[in-house]
This record gives C-alpha cells, structure tokens and sequence, in this order.
C-alpha cells in the first residue's frame, strides 16, 4: 500500500537511528497514555476476538443475539 | 465526498451555559483521550451524548450540557469507521513502526496518532472513529453462515481543529432550561 501518510512514515524511519525514534517515542508517550491499543483497534475493523461475545436468544424472530465484550474505548475520550 | 452531520458534545453544567455556547466546543486534553488531544463529538446519535453525561456527570451528582454543531465529513477526516482504505492504511502504519522499531509493547492508539502527527505524516483535520459499547448487538447471518452483523457501535468524531466545524452552528440542546 502507497499512500502520502505511509510514504512519509517510511521516509522518517528509514532515516532514522533506533536511538532517534527511542527519544522521539518517549516524548510521545511522557504526556500519558490510554484508551484501547492499536492491536486492538484493527482488530475491531475485522472482528472481535475470539472468546469475548456472549451468546442468549433475544427473540424468536431473531436469534443468537450477542452482546460484544468489555471493550469501551470512549471511556478515554 | 463531503457531507455534513450533527455531532453532540457533552460537557459538565457548572451553570455557565452562556459561556458554553460562547466558547464551546471544548478541547480534551486528557492525556487518556483514546485518539488524541480534540473536540470530541458523538457521530449523529443524541442519546450517546446523554449517557456519556450519565457516565461521567450525573453518576458524580454532577450535571452536564448536551450541545451540538454541524460538522462537515470530507477528505480531511481520517475515517477509521467507515473508510476500510484508511483503516488499512492505519493497520499498515501501525506495521510499519511495529516492524522498523519494534517497542516490545502494545502501542496505544492515541500515541500512533501522535506520532504520525509530530513527524508531519497526519494530514487529518479529525478522525472519525467507533468504539464497542457494552450493549452492542451482533446478529448472526443464521443458517450455515457464520458472518455476524453489529448493531450499535458508537462513532465518534475528534476534530483536531475547528476547521471542520460549520460555524456558527454550535448551541446547547440540553437541559431544555437554557435552550433558547
């Protein structure tokens, strides 16, 4: 995938020590940190993992309702 | 594409509604704001609003306002909800630093935002984005499919400017007694 965002990404690490990116990371994350990781983000463009849906009928018209897990991520916001 | 929506901002009542309508919205700057430093807006939906001042507000025997503003969705939002490019280009993003410079450690979403915005690679005015409250539903396609549809995920916008905001749109809606 090319786009101007990862285009930029690439050129910025590419020329960039571990120690730089090191530094600049931990200026990032000194002003706190929070809310759901990206891991778990892109996870949710897909599905949700596995083992957090509980099953229970809801009506007889429409079955196997589930309730999705204990994610909130607005809890953050 | 551009089109404009109604985006419901809640903040506490501290009986300074004048100020809020004046001066609103409001920046978060909770260092925990799960997609960075904004105006935060509920996506369309009123009643996210309302249990948000719930959350935060009334179960503090506090109170809150429920404003809201028209807000114009165009190629200056990084829509993570309902642009599947732009989530393969965040999860694409995400490999890249994951891969380069691994950490060792999960990485916040708000910290790849800012990243991306500190090295100049973010050129978003806002990001639209959905979270997975405790009562969304998923209804299962039934029969022999597998594939399961959610109901209720909660959208949110982050603006990171006003550039977005159709002013001079922004006025409080609730508590009914300072809508004019």
């Amino acid at each position: 995938m090319e786009t101007p965002m990862l285009s930029k990404l690439r050129e910025v690490l590419a020329s960039m020590s571990h120690e730089d990116f090191l530094a600049q990371w931990a200026e990032i994350e000194q002003d706190g940190g929070g809310g759901p990781t990206a891991k778990e983000l892109i996870a949710s463009f897909s599905k949700p993992a596995i083992g957090q849906s509980q099953q229970f009928q809801l009506t007889k018209e429409v079955k196997d309702f589930s309730i999705a897990g204990e994610y909130n991520y607005a809890m953050a916001a | 594409m551009s089109r404009v929506i109604t985006g419901y901002h809640t903040v506490e009542d501290r009986d300074n509604a004048d100020q809020v309508e004046a001066n609103g919205p409001f920046i978060c700057v909770r260092n925990d704001a799960w997609l960075g430093t904004g105006y935060y807006f509920w996506d369309s939906r009123q009643h996210w609003a309302h249990d948000w001042g719930n959350k935060c507000y009334v179960f503090k025997q506090k109170a809150y306002i429920v404003c809201e503003a028209q807000i114009r969705l165009d190629d200056r939002i990084y829509d993570l909800f309902g642009d599947v490019m732009h989530q393969e280009e965040f999860a694409a993003a995400f490999d890249e630093l994951d891969k380069r410079f691994p950490l060792g450690k999960d990485l916040f979403v708000q910290h790849v935002i800012n990243y991306l915005k500190k090295i100049g690679a973010f050129p978003y005015d806002g990001i639209r984005a959905a979270d997975e409250p405790n009562d969304v539903l998923s209804i299962e396609f039934g029969g022999r499919r597998k594939e399961k549809m959610f109901i209720g995920q909660r959208v949110q916008i982050c603006l990171i400017n006003k550039n977005n905001l159709v002013l001079p749109t922004f006025r409080i809606i609730f508590p009914e007694k300072y809508v004019i």
